[in-house]
C-alpha cells in the first residue's frame, strides 16, 4: 500500500471508530446547527491530513482526540465575538440547569441538552475536561490528551463529579 | 459501557456517525493551505507595492541620498517579508496532534511573543538606516528649493511617533501572550 492509500485506510478506519465522537464534540464546541456541520468537516479535513504524520507518536484515540479538539478550540476562540456570555472555569457552575443561558429554551430538558449548556460556558481547559469525562476516559487519557497535570486533571474532575451530582443531591433532599 | 449516567446520556445523544466521502474530505483539506495561498499573496503584494514605489524614486528623486535610502527601503522590506515568513509562518492544525494540547497552543504562544518582543530587532530597526537617509535628502532637497518649516519638523515628529507606537503595541502583545503562557504553566506545572 502507497502513502496515500495508507493515510486513506487510516483515516477512514480512525474516522469510522471516532465519527460519533466527533459529532458529540463538534456539539460542545457549537451550538448552532450549520456553523456545527463546517466544524465537523474541518476536523475531519485536519484527522485526514493528520494521518500523513501520524507515526504513533502516541495512542491512536489520543491523536483524533487532541486533533479534534484543536479544531473545536480554535473554531470557538475564532467566533468568541458571537458570544453573549462570558465563559467560566468548572467551580463558577453551581448547577446543570442553566435557565439563563440564552443558547438554550429554559423549562424540561433533558440530561444530554443540560450538560451541553454548562458545557457551552466553560473555558476551553475546563470544557475539554469535561467533553474528555464524559467520552470515558481515564484521568491519565485526559492528561496525555490535554497536557494538564496530574492533579489539575483530578481537581477538575473532582468538579465534574460533584457538578454531575448536584441533581441527585437536590432530589435527595426535596425527598 | 460505563454505568455513569451523565456519560450514557452524552454519549447516547449522537451514537452513530460515519465517515464522510474521502472526496469531500480530501477537498476540505485544501482550505486551510488556499487560506495561506492567499494571506502569503496579500503580504508579497504589499512588498511589491513598496519595493516598486521606493524603486521608481531611485530613478526620479535627485538627491544621492534619497537614491541611496530607496535602496536600503527596498533592502529593509525584503529583509523584513523573509523575516514575517519565518517567524509568522502558520502552523498547520494537524499538527496539534504531535504534543499534548496545551503544550502545542504553548508553543505556538511563545513562539508569537518571542516575535513581538523582538520586533524592534527584525521589524523596525532594518527600516532605520534606509529612512533616515531617505528623510535627510529630502530634508536636504527641501532646503535648496523651498526651505524648510515647522511642518518637516512635525512630520519627523510622527514618523517617530509610528515607529513607537508599533513597537509599544507589540511589547502590549508579548505581555498579554505572557499572562496567558503563565496561565498553561499553571495548568501544566511546566515553565520554560
Amino acid at each position: 500500500m502507497n502513502g496515500k492509500a495508507q493515510q486513506d485506510a487510516r483515516y477512514l478506519a480512525a474516522a469510522r471508530a471516532h465519527g460519533a465522537m466527533i459529532e458529540r464534540l463538534a456539539r460542545g464546541y457549537e451550538a448552532d446547527p450549520e456553523l456545527r456541520r463546517d466544524l465537523v468537516q474541518e476536523i475531519h479535513a485536519a484527522l485526514w491530513r493528520s494521518f500523513a504524520i501520524f507515526e504513533g507518536q502516541c495512542a491512536e484515540k489520543s491523536w483524533v482526540h487532541r486533533i479534534a479538539h484543536n479544531v473545536g478550540v480554535t473554531h470557538m476562540m475564532t467566533g468568541r465575538r458571537r458570544r453573549k456570555l462570558p465563559l467560566v472555569g468548572l467551580d463558577q457552575i453551581a448547577e446543570l440547569s442553566n435557565g439563563d443561558d440564552p443558547e438554550h429554551t429554559a423549562g424540561e430538558r433533558s440530561l444530554s441538552d443540560r450538560l451541553l449548556a454548562a458545557i457551552h460556558r466553560l473555558q476551553p481547559a475546563d470544557r475539554q475536561v469535561m467533553l474528555l469525562y464524559l467520552e470515558d476516559l481515564t484521568a491519565a487519557e485526559i492528561g496525555e490528551v490535554t497536557g494538564l497535570s496530574a492533579s489539575a486533571v483530578a481537581v477538575r474532575i473532582h468538579r465534574i463529579k460533584a457538578l454531575l451530582a448536584e441533581p441527585y443531591r437536590a432530589e435527595e433532599k426535596r425527598a | 459501557m460505563t454505568e455513569d449516567p451523565a456519560k450514557q446520556a452524552w454519549q447516547a445523544s449522537v451514537e452513530i456517525a460515519g465517515a464522510p466521502p474521502l472526496e469531500a474530505v480530501r477537498k476540505g483539506a485544501t482550505k486551510f493551505y488556499r487560506y495561506i495561498w492567499w494571506r502569503n499573496l496579500v503580504e508579497y503584494a504589499a512588498c511589491v507595492v513598496v519595493v516598486g514605489g521606493f524603486g521608481t524614486y531611485i530613478f526620479t528623486l535627485p538627491h544621492l541620498l534619497q537614491k541611496i535610502g530607496s535602496v536600503l527601503i527596498i533592502l529593509a522590506t525584503l529583509y523584513v517579508a523573509w523575516q514575517l515568513h519565518r517567524r509568522a509562518s502558520a502552523v498547520p492544525p494537524e499538527a496539534a496532534g504531535t504534543m499534548p494540547l496545551l503544550l502545542f497552543a504553548r508553543a505556538q504562544m511563545v513562539r508569537q511573543r518571542d516575535a513581538l518582543r523582538s520586533i524592534f530587532g527584525w521589524y523596525i530597526a532594518p527600516f532605520l538606516p534606509g529612512m533616515a537617509t531617505f528623510m535627510t535628502g529630502t530634508l536636504i532637497e527641501k532646503r535648496a528649493s523651498v526651505g524648510l518649516g515647522p511642518i518637516d519638523a512635525i512630520g519627523l515628529a510622527v514618523m517617530v511617533a509610528v515607529f513607537a507606537g508599533v513597537w509599544w503595541l507589540n511589547q502590549l502583545g508579548a505581555r498579554r501572550l505572557q499572562r496567558h503562557i503563565d496561565e498553561i504553566d499553571a495548568l501544566t506545572g511546566g515553565s520554560e
